[in-house]
């Protein structure tokens, strides 16, 4: 490339046209020659001038880039006719009509990424369809857009990348899908409040199904976080009695280094299981050593009290 | 019959029950039988009390259960005995204590009755049981090991403190401390500064007419407060009414219906929201949205804003007289809906890029707008990763 060339490029960056792969050469170039170097400060000063004058303009902010995707889409259905493109990693010279084939271009291929990826992951890649737009939800973005394969003899060329869109769910409880994810928010967030909120909500419905009751022993033992252990514990204090709710519980009694939670389970264990010898005997043997007076204490008063 | 005058030390039913005195040799019987009865009945002693006394209560075990509902002595009354009460009377403190029983004498639970004038300040300490206070007109300190503890309305200044367990309270009239390893606090409301906290429990809290200061395992909810402090390991943080606020909580919802100062609050994750933000506003989220309604009473004042989120949409609401700087940015633009929205007629700007002479195509990189309102003036920044923004008119 020439300076011609890179001169012509500064153009296309101050209106945010060049592409990525074009940036790193342009840099280096400019560093290197002054005279670029000069033309591009004039430019970006022309560029600067330019802007402030359309401060008071009420023009939308995203005008530019909608009406670049408009024609982009435009050209995209142009470019079905065609037999052949040109990639954009492959042409040398850049012009603006190129950019916007190139962006017709990442966009139809992405489309068709995804839809290979969703559809038929291991299939012949189908031909492109207009519609194939539609599978990318307009309120997503869109990272790590690259280029998988590509045949400029045929024009199909296969883009991969993520999709990333926030979404809001409604359903009922009831719902597997819906429990599903509510255990999954409670097993797998990394989010403690996330977590929390799982162990209320399915607290507050079914706590003795068993896999949320499952969950819930899982939280109460292995939660790091000592709200959500509190959280579970209180969900499961009605269970005392049943066998595994009881076995989590002297788990958290002998083990759990908050005080407050070894409270609440020696409280539910003695109060749910009153006529249990045996089961005041381990408690007993437990809190013996407790550091917290009222767990010994009411480790002995159980003792005394279980007929 | 007649019973004697107070003494300084007493030991129920030892050294200084009741005497009496036998005018006829008829009452011997009766009465030897009353002694023996005395000696099997729960343990029982009295002390007169003067205006300012402080009733302490230092038991090694069982239940408090304090009556004030009493006029002019404390009473105390317990339930087991192997428990031997020892009961000093002065005119500053009447001070109960008993001995600490073996632990192979220990069978059930032991609860203490205690009955006294409401006007009586409280200063009591079970080492291991729960605590229940009916309302004092008194500062009241009540300290367990583990236990529930439930006071009824407090006049005075209260300090609560329990290993575990839940703290339930009626309204407390001077400043309050409320701790817990694990239970829950819920208090009405607070005649001074409050101070909360509690490892792996929530707090839950009125009108606190001073600051309030709390730190929770889960959620914190305070209805109205002056300045407000409020840190959680987990849930949500909701501060009705409020002037300085500053929330943090490592996951959860953060609300305020009005900060009439400053307002600062973070969470990992979950969405903020201030509906009515009289100074500036600093607010952070992992993931979730950030909604804020920015309402001044003075102009002039700092009004700066920022607004961050990883992901998810911010919305700010500003007043049309107010003299901003406004800079939003999108890091990772939707692929193909409008990103940022405004009110106000905005610019399209080139995205900052600190490494690198030449800025970033648009199609992967940040959306970011700027504009001016009134000449520009206090900082408004908003930025999110992913997702939209929309600047709203007031």
């Amino acid at each position: 490339m020439n300076c011609r060339d890179y001169q012509h490029q500064i153009t296309l960056v101050l209106y945010e046209e060049l592409p990525e792969t074009a940036r790193p050469a342009l840099e280096a170039h400019l560093r290197e020659c002054a005279a670029c170097q000069g033309v591009y400060e004039a430019e970006t000063n022309v560029h600067s001038v330019l802007s402030e004058d359309t401060a008071g303009w009420e023009i939308p902010s995203d005008l530019l880039v909608e009406s670049r995707r408009s024609l982009a889409d435009a050209l995209d259905r142009v470019d079905l006719k065609r037999s052949r493109w040109r990639l954009p990693a492959l042409s040398v010279i850049l012009t603006p009509m190129r950019l916007l084939e190139s962006g017709a271009l990442v966009a139809m291929g992405l489309a068709l990424g995804v839809y290979v990826s969703n559809q038929q992951p291991q299939g012949p890649i189908p031909a492109v369809q207009d519609n194939q737009m539609s599978v990318i939800p307009r309120n997503a973005s869109i990272s790590n857009l690259r280029i998988v394969n590509a045949d400029p003899a045929t024009g199909q060329v296969e883009l991969a990348g993520e999709v990333s869109q926030s979404v809001r769910l409604h359903g009922q409880m009831e719902d597997e899908t819906v429990r599903s994810l509510l255990l999954s928010a409670l097993n797998d967030a990394s989010n403690p409040g996330s977590r929390l909120r799982a162990v209320q909500v399915l607290a507050a419905r079914k706590p003795n199904d068993e896999p949320i009751e499952e969950a819930l022993i899982k939280a109460l033992i292995d939660d790091e976080n000592a709200g959500v252990r509190m959280q579970a514990l209180e969900a499961l204090r009605e269970y005392a009695k049943e066998e595994h709710v009881r076995a989590a519980f002297m788990h958290t009694l002998t083990n759990d280094d908050n005080e407050g939670i070894r409270i609440g389970a020696i409280e539910a264990l003695t109060k749910k299981n009153s006529n249990d010898k045996e089961l005041a005997k381990t408690i007993r043997a437990v809190t013996e050593k407790d550091d917290n007076e009222y767990v010994r204490t009411k480790g002995l008063q159980f003792v005394g009290t279980a007929k | 019959m007649r019973k004697i005058s107070n003494c300084e030390l007493r030991i129920a039913n030892f050294k200084c029950l009741p005497k009496f005195e036998f005018r006829n040799s008829k009452f011997e019987i009766p009465s030897a039988l009353l002694l023996v009865f005395l000696f099997q009945i729960p343990l029982f002693a009295k002390c007169p009390v003067s205006d300012g006394v402080t009733l302490v209560v230092r038991v090694p075990i069982g239940n408090l259960q304090v009556d004030t509902s009493g006029r002019d002595g404390v009473e105390v009354q317990v339930s087991s005995n192997v428990i031997q009460v020892q009961e000093t009377c002065g005119k500053e403190n009447i001070e109960i204590t008993s001995n600490t029983p073996d632990s192979s004498q220990i069978k059930g639970t032991i609860d203490w009755k205690i009955v006294t004038p409401k006007a009586v300040n409280l200063d009591l300490v079970t080492l291991a049981g729960n605590i229940n206070v009916g309302d004092s007109d008194g500062n009241v300190t009540l300290r367990t090991s583990g236990g529930a503890v439930t006071a009824g309305q407090i006049k005075g200044r209260a300090a609560i403190i329990t290993q575990g367990g839940f703290i339930k309270s009626g309204n407390i009239g001077g400043d309050a401390e409320l701790r817990s390893q694990g239970g829950s606090l819920e208090v009405g409301d607070i005649g001074g500064n409050a101070e909360f906290q509690t490892t792996a429990g929530a707090i839950r809290a009125g009108t606190i007419a001073g600051s309030a200061t709390a730190t929770a395992g889960r959620t914190i909810v305070i209805l109205k407060a002056g300045d407000v402090k409020a840190t959680t390991s987990a849930g949500d943080i909701s501060i009705g009414d409020a002037g300085r606020i500053n929330v943090t909580t490592a996951g959860g919802n953060i609300t305020s219906r009005r900060a009439r100062g400053p307002f600062r609050g973070h969470t990992e994750s979950g969405d903020i929201r201030v509906d009515s933000a009289a100074a500036w506003v600093e607010a952070s989220t992992g993931f979730g949205q950030i909604v804020v309604q920015l309402a001044p009473e003075n102009m002039d004042g700092d009004l700066h804003v920022d607004l961050q989120s990883g992901v998810g949409d911010l919305t700010i609401y500003l007043p049309q007289r107010m003299k901003a700087t406004i800079d939003a940015t999108v890091d990772r633009p939707a692929f193909r809906s409008q990103h940022i929205v405004s009110d106000f007629p905005m610019n399209s700007a080139v995205p900052s890029r600190p490494q690198g002479l030449v800025p970033p195509n648009r199609f992967y990189a940040p959306s970011r707008s700027r504009t001016l309102l009134n000449g520009g003036g206090n900082s408004v920044l908003l930025h999110t990763s992913l997702g939209k923004i929309e600047i709203r008119k007031q």
